[in-house]
């Protein structure tokens, strides 16, 4: 079918509108796939899952060794309750730690300060998911942190947390990223705990969520 | 002009798939994305043939549709092999795209002269 006049005209810049609306109508619909597939971990080289699930099972077995010493221990509490001023000092401790978790008293001592930031903009953004910030708060609560604070918001036993879209929402409040994470406890300990291979700062790094821990030698989080 | 008509079709379909995303299943993205690349390039190598002087409606149309299931049909067939079959795709529709680019190009500034 040759050019030969108006009416061949006409057909090939039909032909060519129709294809190429074709391809265009298609682009954003692959580029979302692609987008959303880059998110998960369905599209990982297995060799990295296949560490991260490794490192994840040492991890369990690690836990799994630490709740087996407290369980002794709190086995050796109990037997220990007849002595009535081990008992009261115990209690005494235990309101202590209590009174800083419900925040009710200001807290000020070493810790460690993490801050997050998203990757907003750019060909594969990348969003700080619900289960990456528990998975995180859990974590430095478990190696040793006594009082956490969340862009400045102080979180008690009861805080929830969770992303409210852009934002985030600790309890009644909402704060935005980047998150600046202030945990006052056992520096060596907290440091130590998010750097286990495999653990929360590694998946975060696969999921190209940028977080930088630092040591601070005084911190205070007060309500 | 066809230039023209290609990119309001190429810029109408993709407003149109941005504001009435189609579902792709997150399987087949690859083999969609093959197809793409194949129609890319055949709206590449109609415009050089128009501008040549040489175009056909029926092998425009017909390459389009052979070269995108073919395409497609290769990085299926890779995957079942376990061969990187969709690299030969790429590697083809990706240096044919250059070529009739830069064809194209001399064309439109041979015109201008």
């Amino acid at each position: 079918m040759k050019r030969t006049g108006q009416s061949s005209w006409q057909s090939t810049a039909l032909i060519f509108a129709l294809i190429s609306f074709f391809v265009g109508f298609l682009l954003p619909g692959q580029a979302r796939v692609v987008r959303e597939m880059k998110q998960t971990y369905q599209n990982e080289d297995p060799k990295d899952l296949i560490r991260v699930i490794k490192d994840l099972q040492q991890r369990k077995q690690d836990l799994l060794v630490e709740e087996t010493d407290v369980s002794q221990k709190v086995t050796q509490y109990l037997r220990s309750s007849d002595d009535t001023a081990a008992q009261v000092s115990q209690l005494q401790h235990e309101a202590t730690v209590l009174r800083q978790r419900t925040g009710a008293v200001p807290l000020v001592g070493p810790g460690i300060r993490i801050t997050i930031r998203e990757q907003s903009s750019g060909v594969s953004p990348s969003m700080l998911a619900d289960d990456d910030l528990l998975l995180l708060l859990n974590d430095l609560w478990a190696s040793g942190a006594e009082v956490i604070s969340l862009n400045g918001i102080r979180l008690t036993d009861s805080s929830s947390v969770y992303r409210a879209g852009l934002n985030v929402r600790v309890g009644g409040k909402v704060t935005q990223m980047p998150l600046v994470i202030n945990a006052i406890g056992d520096t060596e300990n907290m440091a130590k705990g998010l750097q286990i291979p495999g653990g929360v700062l590694d998946l975060l790094n696969l999921r190209r969520i940028g977080a930088i821990v630092q040591k601070v030698n005084l911190l205070r989080i007060s309500d | 002009m066809v230039g023209f008509v290609t990119v309001c079709g190429l810029v109408l379909g993709i407003v149109i798939g941005i504001l009435r995303p189609v579902h792709i299943p997150a399987v087949y993205s690859k083999y969609v994305g093959l197809a793409l690349l194949a129609g890319m390039d055949s709206i590449l190598g109609g415009i050089k043939g128009y501008l040549k002087d040489t175009f056909d409606a029926t092998v425009f149309f017909s390459g389009f549709l052979i070269n995108s299931l073919v395409a497609a049909l290769l990085g299926y067939l890779g995957d079942q092999l376990g061969i990187d079959l969709y690299l030969a795709a790429v590697v083809v529709f990706g240096s044919r795209m250059y070529q009739n680019i830069a064809i194209i190009r001399r064309v439109l500034l041979k015109k201008e002269a």
